[in-house]
């Protein structure tokens, strides 16, 4: 007879295999978030955070452990994971190159630069370039309009250590600089 | 040290971009004098300087601040958690004033913030931070690590009965959590979509207990208030509405930027004077007042003061303050194509109103700037206008989205049929 109960065992081998996907310094940081909110659900975006600023984004597997590891349901984490731009479900590059689309930005040659990004870089918006280097996301207004048209640009891992970000805000974005940029990211990946 | 001068730009005066104020260097300015003349009276008293002050929320509906706060109920258990929280989830298409003002002066919203929780008896407090904002959350994060090592956080505030603690939570982004009760359910780790209301969050906020939710600017009025008086405060202002207002302009004028002006100041002289007018070669079409979600104006609507109600009466709102310009060359079409598409993607969900009719204008509109519009389009936008309007959504982000369509049908209509007519888009 093929048994169509769970079987009880395998659950637990799951789970600890689940528990071993967060790293000892991922789960510190997470058990730390949990002791400030009055549920765990509350740490719910913090710890998303946490694990994609480590894995540059958040898979099913993650997503599963992480709630275990809560001790929150499954369907609350990715119901929370699901609504939020800035959690990737999908892998991202080491550096993301967000420029704004926000109206002031196209009102200013967003979609020129756009289309330069695309183009230089053989992909279309949302996909990663083929040397897996670098993900195009436009990103909605990101409130530098007196700049415009501008891009961040940033690292999709980080150190964890605040004070060392290499992101950087470049505005007035024409053909040429972008050129200039691409290449240097080419360079500094060979 | 003490303050007697009253300063002529209260919101910008200890504003520096390169290197902002520490906690020493913004003391020896007149910091934190606000927040100590705040705490030698009652908060009951310090509401009433703020509800004769007039201000109104700057975060875009314009709100009387003191008013939002005295529904904050009566504390009957001290221990029992009530919250304060900054709205600095700055997402408002072509807003770009809270950034400058947290990036400029953390140590200001601090303050802002220390007066507030005083005067409702807040012991915990939140700023609501955009995810981009990455050097806004570095220097207030330092403002905050300050002021704990200086005793203006935590227990006994400056030998005080006042415990008041400050986080920064980072927000993983989405327009929605600009709507207060949206943003709740954001802190407490849920998808971000609103409440329903009554119960307000005054009374049941952030994990059912009261809160208070002010946007960044709102906050950066109050040292000076408590310390300069309500009089004073509306004598700032240069038609109805009291104090000044960080004004902003995008798009293409010779000098965009930020200018700290008085309330009430024309649009013209926001336009043409501190953004010194049109880029050579452009000529001035249309703007939107108050941000992206603000209904269009045009040149003839230029001599209207930029406040609440005198924006209202022309049929637009100062939302943000922050004008965005189109110009003659910029198709408009494509520009509405643009905030509604954003909007329709931004929408939590969550009302239906939204949820189904911006995505099917985003659509419509997508056709007709690509040539393929047909003239039954234009009534059937003019129909999502209706359904998405006040009265027929869930919360008040959904008829702001509707607005630059709403003005839009109306302002470029024989833009709209040249597009239908030529199956294209003139501009290109």
């Amino acid at each position: 007879m093929t048994n169509k109960f769970v079987n009880q065992q395998q659950i637990q081998t799951d789970k600890q295999q689940l528990q071993q996907l967060l790293s000892v310094q991922e789960k510190s940081e997470i058990d730390q978030l949990l002791a400030h909110y009055p549920q765990p659900g509350g740490a719910c975006i913090d710890a998303l955070a946490i694990v994609q600023k480590y894995r540059g984004w958040v898979s099913d597997q993650a997503i599963a452990a992480l709630a275990e590891h809560m001790g929150i349901s499954l369907s609350e984490l990715e119901s929370v994971a699901t609504f939020y731009n800035l959690i990737f479900r999908r892998p991202v590059g080491p550096v993301l190159m967000h420029p704004c689309n926000g109206i002031s930005c196209q009102l200013l040659g967003y979609k020129k630069i756009q289309q330069q990004l695309r183009a230089a870089l053989q992909i279309e918006e949302g996909e990663t370039s083929a040397d897996g280097q670098i993900t195009l996301i436009s990103l909605p207004c990101l409130g530098a309009c007196d700049k415009a048209p501008v891009m961040l640009v940033r690292e999709a891992i980080s150190d964890g250590q605040p004070g060392t970000s290499s992101e950087s805000l470049l505005v007035n974005l024409h053909c040429t600089e972008l050129e200039l940029l691409l290449q240097q990211f080419k360079e500094s990946a060979l | 040290m003490s303050v007697t001068q009253a300063p002529s730009l209260p919101l910008t005066q200890h504003l520096n971009l390169q290197q902002p104020l520490d906690l020493s260097a913004y003391r020896q300015q007149g910091g934190y004098l606000g927040f100590s003349a705040a705490l030698e009276q009652s908060g009951d008293a310090v509401l009433q300087i703020i509800k004769d002050s007039n201000l109104r929320g700057r975060g875009g509906a314009g709100f009387p601040t003191g008013m939002k706060w005295s529904f904050v109920p009566a504390v009957t258990d001290s221990a029992e958690p009530r919250y304060l929280v900054a709205n600095a989830d700055e997402m408002e298409p072509g807003a770009f004033k809270d950034r400058w003002l947290m990036e400029g002066a953390p140590h200001q919203l601090v303050e802002g913030m220390l007066i507030a929780a005083h005067t409702i008896s807040a012991n915990v407090g939140y700023i609501f931070l955009r995810n981009e904002y990455t050097l806004a959350a570095r220097r207030l994060q330092q403002a905050i690590d300050e002021c704990r090592s200086a005793g203006l956080l935590g227990n006994n505030i400056q030998g005080s009965a006042m415990c008041f603690d400050l986080h920064i939570h980072t927000s993983a982004g989405r327009y929605i959590c600009g709507e207060e009760t949206a943003l709740i359910n954001a802190l407490e780790g849920k998808r971000a979509i609103p409440r329903a209301k009554p119960p307000f969050p005054q009374v049941a906020g952030l994990w059912g207990k009261p809160t208070i939710v002010n946007n960044v600017e709102t906050f950066y009025n109050l040292p000076n208030i408590v310390l300069f008086g309500a009089q004073w405060y509306q004598s700032l202002g240069s038609h109805e509405d009291a104090g000044t207002k960080i004004y902003g302009v995008s798009g293409r004028v010779k000098h965009p930027g930020l200018w700290e002006l008085p309330m009430g100041t024309s649009l013209r002289e926001i336009i043409q004077q501190h953004a010194g007018g049109m880029s050579d070669g452009y000529q001035l079409r249309a703007y939107q007042p108050g941000g992206g979600s603000t209904d269009f104006l045009l040149p003839e609507h230029l001599d209207t003061p930029m406040d609440y109600n005198s924006i209202g009466a022309v049929g637009s709102r100062m939302g943000t303050g922050t004008v965005i310009v189109l110009d003659d060359k910029n198709c408009p079409v494509d520009m509405i194509l643009n905030l509604v598409s954003f909007f329709a993607q931004e929408s939590c969900g969550w009302g239906t109103p939204c949820r189904e009719g911006l995505p099917s204008a985003s659509y419509l509109l997508g056709e007709i700037e690509n040539g393929r519009g047909k003239m039954s389009d234009l009534d059937y936008l003019q129909d999502i206008v209706q359904l998405v309007s006040f009265g027929n959504t869930f919360c008040a982000l959904a008829p702001g989205a509707a607005e630059p369509l709403q003005s839009g049908l109306k302002f470029f209509q024989r833009e709209f049929e040249q597009h239908i007519q030529q199956q294209c888009c003139p501009y290109k």
